[in-house]
């Protein structure tokens, strides 16, 4: 009987359904694979946790259910929405007595079904074989199958979106992968494009718009955790189980869209790439920027050399005008279906050329100000500074705890930007210069890598990662950046915060790592072990003095000398390795009273720092020989190469 | 009552049809002709609510088609290249158009069985195209729709199956006041059995009428004049074409028959034979008119 409603078709969703049925019924075989394998594992375990099914769920909703979605929504899209890509197919449903509106509301329907169905049946299987052990865990069940269920609406819904925007059935699929991923690929276009003209800008995918790309962002930010409340009493929750509720609405949006879409969409579009008029300009411009971003990068790469001083702007422009044009001339043919659009395409390759070389002029001389931004003080919240010297780590400042190092930091950048043609070119030319065994600035040149990263007032971060080429002449000058970097990286506040001190920790343990054979104990009997113990080990207070004493090594310079030139020992530099011969400390510091927040949440809990004892580091010596360590085991020796501390987690 | 009014279409700058109008009165088997690329197939779709118009109103017993099931329902069609699902049955098919169409006929299905004699549970893909044609009629005509609207109907079937298509579509037209709208090349078959014609040109619409006023309209003259003399014909005559073998000079005239000869009579022929034009002749000669004719080429 002919359905009474006007907006559900019974008939066409029941031939969907029975047309399609191979796909549907095959998923939902591959899926209570699920059930299957859980019934085997819980077969052969003999201590089932009452958490176990809910892990199962949960699992199967943050890992596996996005990717299946995405790749099962685009097959149930092609199959309910294929007779739009046929004018024969399209012709007949279009004559039948049914509105667009019904078309489309039956078609989601059992589109739907598709998508859910194997998710009922595998799932109710599941939930079976956990109620069949005792273990059901309805909660996670219920929790983990609404998940699913967004997930289908956010899928289904954009595989639907690019249904009515293209009218070819090998488009669709091609839309779709595009779309989903477009916003990540953009990310790293862009970051690797600005990091090819810009000095000093970090090339590394920022995750801006990471929130477009659904599935990676669901990946990145929706997990299954296990809480451990007891011992034996574990709760299985979902992180970030809201995006999917957030991902749903977006979902049913982009329904909402495709239907409207649809209500407008010419029967004559079938067969077309891009069903819309208003959308074809778009669709050929918008590849051919893709073209020029993504091919043009790669043309720009097999035809020259990575350069540190920056790109091409001839090159690249060049090669982004190629590139840009064959994509506009691709999209082209693709829109209007022949190859002969040459005068067409000849006006829209001139536009892409033109916006190729102002995109290129704009970056390459830096028409907004991002090569030569620096902060201002008052903006800033925190600044980190890294840089490639041995055992430096992390350095974090900032302005109301450390002004003075904010300050040399804010120079340092200055300076390295004020200098940034010489670095640029000392850098270019220092492979060069090596291999004939030179160095470009005429001596022993090392390049060193710093990063600066500030935290802003306004949330934004700022961060800049330069390759800075360090030489005795540059250390020398007081006005170079070489300079300026030794100092900061040098400075008093720097050493202490190798360490921790002055940032709420307190010692809580340690031991002292003296060389067996220097002790001056022949049999090694009972009591000579317990002293040794006891000259090793050390509690919390005997920690705390060692640790005050390190600080005050580190504060007069006695202890945390870094050699920019890649650890070559300085005089009193104060560090040494730890080998065979040397005492070497280790102190765990946990925090006395609050951490700042400008630490990182690591450390907040715990840190453990190793320190090799050197003869100038004085006060700790004094520690030392106070906590027991014999004289003789301290005696003086040369500074060695490199060491230092070093902070694990 | 099918009714186009003022209808344009436009597809990527090109006009497949300028403001066409066209009356289809109920009951009347109306016959859709023009030549190829004039827009019949597109009229056709945006009769059957496929196309929306760009301007202009397709109407079915006073109704707008498009995105309006009420109409739908009541209009059946087989367009040239008919659509069935790739795998489905002729009684997958049955199924599908009954769920459609309110008004599914299934025992006049079965009746049907005995006309067509059509493997019901093949596979309609595997079947011939005059096969196909006739699952596309079997199916179509079980609607029991109010308007029957055709493309190129009988293309495919063979002399006996035309016959009987034909012959059928009468007796519904006949019996239920089914109106009818084909559009064929098959001008001596639709001659035979359309009470309408209407031509479409570059997507206009030519001209509109009964077949039995056309024929009226437009007659073929056969004379023969005093030897050696050829007089001037009057003036008023609107003479299409003219030609010449021997003494025997043919003209095609737009006129009634009548008056025409009454006219020519002016002119002492020795002889005068006034002819009807049969429908092809009507289109070649009005479409002559605006500059489609056969072309007189040497190579």
């Amino acid at each position: 009987m002919p359905s009474k409603t006007s907006f559900f078709n019974t008939t066409l969703y029941k031939k969907l359904l029975s047309r399609f049925w191979p796909m549907w019924l095959g998923i939902t075989a591959l899926a209570s694979l699920a059930p299957l394998i859980t019934l085997l594992e819980l077969m052969h375990l003999t201590d089932i946790q009452h958490w176990y099914m809910g892990s199962i769920y949960t699992s199967i909703l943050a890992t596996g259910g996005p990717a299946f979605m995405l790749v099962y929504s685009i097959l149930a899209a092609m199959a309910v929405w294929g007779y739009l890509y046929s004018p024969r197919s399209v012709s007949l449903m279009h004559t039948l007595p049914m509105t667009r509106t019904c078309l489309f509301v039956t078609g989601c329907a059992a589109g739907l079904s598709f998508l859910l169905l194997p998710v009922v049946i595998a799932g109710a299987l599941l939930f079976l074989v956990g109620l069949f052990f005792g273990i059901a865990a309805p909660l996670a069940f219920f929790q983990s199958g609404l998940g699913l269920i967004c997930l289908a609406v956010l899928y289904f819904g954009f595989a639907t979106l690019c249904a009515m925007v293209t009218g070819s059935l090998l488009a669709l699929p091609v839309f779709y992968a595009v779309g989903n991923f477009l916003a990540v690929l953009l990310d790293l276009l862009l970051a690797n494009f600005t990091s090819s003209f810009f000095f000093g800008v970090n090339a590394a995918y920022s995750g801006a718009v990471e929130w477009l790309s659904p599935t990676v962002y669901i990946y990145n930010n929706v997990a299954a955790k296990t809480v451990f409340i007891s011992d034996d009493v574990r709760q299985c929750t979902i992180q970030g189980y809201h995006i999917l509720f957030l991902y749903c609405l977006a979902g049913a949006l982009l329904l909402a869209v495709s239907w409207a879409l649809y209500r407008c969409r010419s029967s004559e579009s079938a067969g077309d790439v891009v069903s819309f008029r208003f959308l074809r300009p778009l669709f050929k411009f918008v590849v051919a920027l893709l073209a020029a971003f993504s091919f043009g990068q790669v043309l720009y790469l097999l035809f020259t050399a990575v350069s540190v001083s920056g790109a091409s702007l001839v090159r690249m422009g060049v090669c982004m005008t190629v590139a840009g044009a064959v994509g506009f001339w691709i999209a082209d043919m693709l829109v209007q279906k022949s190859l002969r659009v040459w005068r067409t395409t000849v006006a829209g390759a001139g536009i892409m050329a033109v916006v190729a070389l102002v995109i290129c002029l704009a970056v390459r001389f830096d028409v907004f100000g991002i090569e030569d931004r620096i902060p201002d003080r008052a903006d800033i919240v925190r600044v980190d500074i890294n840089a490639d010297v041995s055992y430096l780590g992390t350095l974090t400042f900032t302005p109301d705890a450390d002004p003075e190092a904010v300050d040399q930091i804010l120079a340092l950048h200055r300076k390295i930007l004020d200098d940034k043609d010489f670095i640029r070119q000392t850098c270019d030319h220092y492979y060069y210069d090596r291999y004939y065994d030179r160095g470009p600035l005429g001596e022993e040149t090392s390049l060193l890598y710093c990063r600066l990263a500030y935290e802003l007032k306004d949330g934004s971060q700022l961060t800049r990662i330069y390759t800075l080429p360090i030489s005795r002449s540059l250390l020398a000058d007081a006005n170079s950046y070489a300079a300026a970097l030794d100092v900061l990286v040098n400075s008093p506040a720097s050493r202490l915060r190798q360490v921790y001190y002055g940032q709420g920790y307190a010692p809580t343990w340690g031991y002292i790592n003296v060389p067996q054979d220097e002790m001056d104990m022949e049999n090694w009997s009972d009591s000579d072990w317990e002293r040794y113990n006891d000259i090793c080990d050390l509690s919390s207070d005997e920690a705390a003095v060692l640790y005050a004493a390190l600080a005050e090594d580190a504060q007069a310079g006695r202890w945390g000398q870094k050699d920019l030139m890649g650890g070559r020992g300085i005089e009193g530099s104060g560090s040494t390795v730890s080998n065979g011969g040397n005492v070497s400390f280790e102190l765990e510091l946990r925090p006395s009273a609050a951490v700042p927040d400008t630490e990182e949440p690591w450390s907040r809990d715990y840190a453990r720092i190793f320190i090799a004892y050197a003869p100038e580091m004085t006060a700790t010596r004094q520690a030392l020989l106070d906590l027991g360590v014999p004289p003789a085991v301290l005696k003086p020796e040369e500074p060695a190469l490199g060491g230092g501390s070093e902070i694990v987690d | 009552m099918i009714e186009v009014r003022e209808l344009t279409k436009t597809f990527d700058g090109f006009k497949a049809l300028d403001s066409a109008s066209i009356t289809v009165p109920d009951g009347a088997i109306y016959g859709l002709v023009g030549p190829n690329g004039a827009g019949k197939s597109t009229l056709i779709r945006h009769l059957t609510g496929i196309y929306r118009p760009d301007s202009g109103v397709c109407l079915a017993g006073g109704e707008p088609i498009y995105e309006n099931p009420a109409a739908k329902a009541r209009i059946a069609a087989i367009p040239d290249d008919w659509y069935y699902f790739p795998s489905a049955t002729i009684r997958d098919m049955m199924r599908f158009y009954r769920g459609m169409y309110p008004t599914f006929d299934e025992k006049r299905y079965e009746k049907f069985k005995d006309v067509f004699q059509l493997p019901e549970k093949a596979v309609i893909r595997r079947m011939s195209k005059g096969m196909q044609k006739q699952a596309a009629f079997w199916l179509a005509m079980c609607c029991r729709p109010d308007y029957l609207i055709l493309d190129e109907p009988v293309d495919g079937l063979d002399p006996v199956m035309r016959r009987q298509v034909w012959s059928l579509m009468m007796g519904d037209v006949s019996e239920h006041g089914t109106t009818v709208l084909v559009s064929s090349h098959n001008l001596r078959e639709l001659e035979d059995v359309c009470d309408h014609v209407g031509i479409l040109h570059k997507g206009r619409v030519l001209l509109e009428r009964s077949l039995s006023d056309l024929q009226d309209n437009i007659v073929k003259v056969q004379t023969v004049f005093q030897p050696g003399t050829v007089p001037e014909l009057p003036r008023d005559l609107e003479i299409l074409h003219t030609s010449c073998i021997g003494r025997v000079y043919t003209y095609i005239i737009r006129g009634n028959g009548e008056t025409v000869g009454q006219k020519l009579a002016a002119c002492q022929p020795v002889m005068i034979d006034i002819l009807p034009l049969s429908l092809e002749e009507i289109f070649i000669y009005e479409l002559g008119g605006e500059q489609y004719a056969v072309k007189d080429i040497l190579f």
